[in-house]
């Protein structure tokens, strides 16, 4: 954690430009230096960071003022929800709802039909139906997922190989009582959490009886494997487009899964389609997110990532097949559902229609989820 | 902005950004970016027409009180018990219907706790029995409203007694009265309202919420429920409010349910546009003999050129009045004796139009002459006139309940935005309307419908219930309905009111353009509750009442545009302009 004080204390113009970079959606998280599965050249703006990361601790130990002001206003350009990442924000009820139709609405959990019950009303999925879940979000950005994972009853990891996206998170989430917050240590580099801003911030939050549990590390996904970590629910959100070595970090995020518990998945495809809107728009037209931040060999297609799964994670020895008929094939493991932008409604949709039809593709053509549930015994 | 200075753990106090520097905070609302929150709102007595597009003006008020932006507010350390995740300002209509639908939400029943503030007393809601005179604040409930308070289990409380199904609506826009109705909505197989006293409402949305909420929903009213003041607390992720008695409360999201002069739009610096109507509305409980054998379910309206005079069924032998008129005139109505008033609204539904201007003006003249007109002045102007057709008119009155005439002044206006920052408009707070489509409660159901569905769906995706993300699908699905009843509204108003044109111009025209006035015919039959039209529209209207089908049809827009027009036509350039920029506005939404 000292290492971050590097960080804060290059120079304001320099640490703003980088951290501004690899805040942005594309660059988002995951794509850290560290690990094997995270290659040599990751994205430009990480190098800054990586220097950062080797950095010897430094003799930081107060809390700069101007660094949590400085912190605040990143926090609040990544949180805003017009801002920057007004997409992403969008994005998130959708991300949830897909998890929530694969975590919560699945038939194997349903209770046995009795005649007494059959009058109880449906209440799956409602109120805190990730209680008592371990969930992990790996590559977190400023919590916006972990967040809502930890709202739905969920204990949640957020994990992230930026360190200004953790302190971000942190910030934001430490401000928040109606958060079931851990502050694990400052994210501002100090150790003692005793003097820690943060900490106090999070006292009076009440959060003590908030179901639930939330904390961010700054760390990688692969750490968190070799320490035995296990998940009911593990996310991966816009992640798997930025590794070097997708293969190494889908085995890595499937170890880490619970038996019975679920993979959560969202990427972008390897059509023409999204490299119209990832490369051609979103980098080089519009300028949403820096030029270079996609590589658009690095993109999985849907079946592809199916079969991944299959042939390379353990097939259905070790994960579950679908429920749904139509989606048994019988060399893939798991479901994918594309994510359209409703521009209309402004919000995103998931897109459904049989599988195997033009429509279902055409769904999955950009911005996918991919749930696969792992077996129980 | 900067922090003014850091919290020291197990401090007692902590420091809270102004809220008026707000607009650089995390969460910074889509509304009230570059506004101050000391900014007053436009009020309809000192808002000429001319201020019309607030919304799109450039003025911004952040400078005015740069001096107290550096004031810092200290405010005690707010417990747990004291943080909510949704306060709701005003126990009322809005705000009492709000938590019996977030009670109504499994999702939100047991997991969100929920703290209701009122400044005034419920003792009356909590005893009321229906036993006592009729109250003089009565609404017309839509069947879609009627139909969701079953839903919600609401109306099982209602005391059926005090209910009043509407079964048929009949309208006059015509200078002699006892002319064929412009308008006539004959019986359909179910009410299309129910006329129900605010407070029959009140008490069986409050015995709803005593049923559910024990656990989760926090009532404070009086003195310890009346709002001081608001802050945003530090990271912009919950609002602090002090009550009376120095009390703090903290909550993830503020509802405004507060009434036409909102504090809460008032703090989150949320413009709204706003005229008056120069119309007071004079309510009263009439007592007449039951007008047919089947008793007393018609609703009634004329229009007059001074406003819209309504005779809304209660009982068979009472109904409650709505005039809306000049406010020297319903000063003037207020101060005669009861017995008096009542052959003055018999007058107003029997003469004809210059007659009844003739007998204002002797009220007027006598009122200012301190010597209001008696009851016999009144009748000695009448029987020439009496109608003898069997056009149907309402059953003669026979008397008022004095202490039931009161009156309320009318006006205009439209919250530019439902959304603050962690602060959300609903009811009145959000939008006033002329009466005379019986649509202003009805509107506030609907937004809290609206609002409760997108906290659900929030709440299920695990949402942060204050945020503007997961706020906006609220917004976006009321602003545009309400701002299409508000503007339609408008129109009507303005329609009947300025006839200086042509003469005889509503009897020449008046049924042909009604007709022709898609929305504005819905309007009426939607203020008492009816499904209206045919083909498509119908369906929509069943399901979603006919703002929601005009707002999203075509037929509606095209519609509302010919009121447009024709007002414009008909009330010359003032009007002209204002709705000029409403249909403005709403094409820009
Ligand atoms: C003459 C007339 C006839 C009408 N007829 C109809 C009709 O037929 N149909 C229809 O649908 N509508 C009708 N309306 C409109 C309807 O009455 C209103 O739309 C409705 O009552 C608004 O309810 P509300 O809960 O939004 O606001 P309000 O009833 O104004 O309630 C606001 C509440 O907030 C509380 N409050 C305010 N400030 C604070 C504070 N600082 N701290 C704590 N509490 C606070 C107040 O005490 C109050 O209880 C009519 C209106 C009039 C004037």
């Amino acid at each position: 954690m000292k290492r971050a004080s590097v960080v804060l204390r290059t120079s304001r113009s320099s640490l703003s430009n980088s951290t501004r970079s690899r805040l942005s959606p594309a660059s988002h998280p995951g794509s850290s230096s560290s690990g094997p599965f995270f290659g040599q050249q990751t994205i430009r703006s990480l190098s800054s960071s990586s220097k950062a990361y080797d950095a010897a601790p430094s003799s930081f130990t107060t809390i700069n003022q101007s660094e949590i002001s400085h912190f605040s206003r990143l926090s609040s350009q990544w949180w805003s929800p017009t801002g920057e990442f007004k997409l992403l924000h969008r994005m998130n009820p959708t991300r949830l709802e897909y998890i929530r139709q694969r975590v919560a609405f699945d038939e194997r959990d349903e209770p046995e039909w009795t005649y007494a019950g059959r009058k109880q009303a449906d209440t799956r999925g409602t109120g805190r139906w990730l209680q008592g879940k371990r969930c992990l979000d790996v590559g977190c950005g400023g919590g916006l997922l972990s967040e809502s994972l930890a709202r739905l009853g969920g204990d949640v990891v957020g994990v992230d190989a930026s360190e200004s996206n953790i302190t971000i998170a942190n910030l934001h989430a430490s401000q928040d009582p109606f958060l079931p917050y851990k502050p694990v240590s400052s994210p501002l580099g100090s150790t003692t959490s005793s003097s820690s801003w943060f900490a106090s911030t999070t006292t009076s939050a009440g959060s003590s009886s908030i179901p639930g549990s939330l904390e961010y590390r700054h760390t990688s996904a692969e750490a968190l494997r070799d320490a035995g970590e296990k998940f009911d629910v593990v996310c991966a959100m816009e992640v798997l487009e930025h590794v070097d070595e997708p293969a190494e970090f889908m085995r890595c995020l499937g170890e880490m899964v619970k038996p019975g518990g679920h993979l959560i998945i969202s990427t972008i495809s390897r059509t023409p389609l999204a490299r119209l809107l990832t490369l051609t728009m979103a980098e080089d037209v519009l300028r949403l997110v820096s030029p270079g931040t996609h590589t658009y060999s690095k993109f999985v297609k849907p079946s592809e990532l199916r079969r991944f799964v299959y042939s390379d994670m353990g097939g259905f020895d070790t994960w579950e097949p679908e429920l749904n008929a139509a989606d048994v094939r019988k060399d893939e493991v798991g479901e994918t559902k594309g994510i359209v932008y409703d521009p209309l409604g402004g919000v995103w949709r998931l897109w459904g229609g049989a599988v195997g039809t033009i429509s279902r593709g055409l769904g999955e053509g950009c911005n996918y989820m991919f749930g696969a549930r792992k077996r129980v015994g | 902005m900067r922090i003014s200075t850091r919290t020291i753990r197990g401090n007692t106090t902590r420091l809270l950004y102004q809220s008026c520097e707000r607009s650089v905070l995390p969460n910074t609302s889509l509304a009230s970016t570059s506004r101050s929150t000391n900014h007053l709102v436009l009020t309809p007595t000192t808002t000429p027409r001319s201020d019309f597009p607030s919304r799109f003006s450039t003025r911004h008020h952040s400078t005015s009180n740069s001096s107290s932006a550096h004031e810092i507010i200290t405010i005690p350390d707010i417990s747990t018990k004291d943080t909510y995740d949704i306060i709701i300002i005003g126990a009322a209509n809005a705000g009492l219907a709000l938590t019996c639908a977030l009670l109504d939400k499994p999702s939100l029943r047991d997991t969100t706790r929920v703290l209701l503030l009122d400044g005034g007393s419920l003792d009356r809601v909590r005893s009321w029995d229906g036993t006592g005179e009729w109250e003089n604040r009565v609404s017309s409930l839509t069947a879609e409203n009627v139909q969701w308070l079953r839903d919600i289990g609401v109306w099982k409380y209602i005391i059926q007694g005090r209910t009043c199904p509407v079964q048929e609506m009949i309208v006059w826009a015509n200078p002699t009265p006892n002319a064929t109705p412009t308008l006539h909505f004959p019986p359909l197989d179910h009410p299309m309202a129910h006329m129900t006293e605010n407070m029959n409402l009140q008490q069986a949305l409050f015995r709803r919420i005593d049923e559910l909420g024990s656990k989760t929903v926090d009532v404070r009213e009086g003195p310890a429920g009346r709002v001081g003041e608001m802050r945003l607390g530090e990271g912009g992720r919950w609002v602090g409010l002090k009550l009376g008695g120095d009390q703090w409360v903290r909550g993830s999201v503020v509802v405004g349910a507060d009434g036409p002069n909102s504090p809460v739009r008032k703090f989150s610096g949320i413009d709204s546009y706003a005229h008056g109507y120069d119309t007071h509305a004079l309510v009263a409980t009439l007592q007449h003999a039951p007008p047919s054998l089947y008793g007393n379910h018609t609703a009634m309206q004329r229009f007059l050129p001074t406003g819209p005079l309504a005779f809304l069924p209660l009982s068979p032998t009472a109904s409650t009045l709505v005039w809306s008129t000049r406010p020297a005139h319903a000063a003037a109505y207020k101060r005669l004796a009861a017995d008096t008033l009542a052959e003055v609204v018999n007058a107003g539904f029997t003469l004809q139009e210059d007659t009844l201007a003739r007998l204002n003006e002797q009220i007027l003249r006598a009122d200012e002459a301190g010597l209001p007109l008696a009851r016999e002045q009144v009748i000695s102007m009448m029987p020439l006139e009496q109608s003898t057709g069997d056009s149907p008119s309402p059953p003669p009155i026979t008397g008022i309940h004095g202490p039931s005439v009161a009156s309320f002044p009318l006006r205009l206006s439209h919250a530019d935005s439902y959304l603050g920052t962690r602060t959300v408009l609903v009811g009145d707070a959000a939008h006033t309307v002329h009466p005379l489509a019986g649509q202003g409660l009805n509107m506030g159901l609907a937004d809290v419908r609206s609002l409760s569905n997108t906290w659900d769906r929030a709440r299920r995706l695990g949402g942060d219930l204050g945020g503007a993300t997961d706020l906006l699908p609220y917004p976006r699905e009321r602003w545009p309905a309400n701002q299409l009843l508000l503007s339609t509204t408008d129109a009507l108003h303005h329609v009947f009111r300025n006839r200086a044109g042509p003469i005889n111009w509503a009897r020449g025209m008046g049924l042909e353009v009604i007709n022709e006035l898609g929305p504005i015919k819905k309007l009426l039959m939607g203020g008492a509750g009816a499904d209206v039209g045919a083909g498509a529209g119908a369906e929509k209207a069943a399901k979603g009442g006919w703002p929601m089908a005009a707002a999203s049809g075509l037929e509606g827009w095209l519609g509302f545009k010919g009121a447009v027009g024709l007002a414009a036509g008909m009330a010359g350039e003032v009007a002209k302009t204002g709705l000029r920029k409403a249909a403005d506005a709403l094409e820009r939404r």
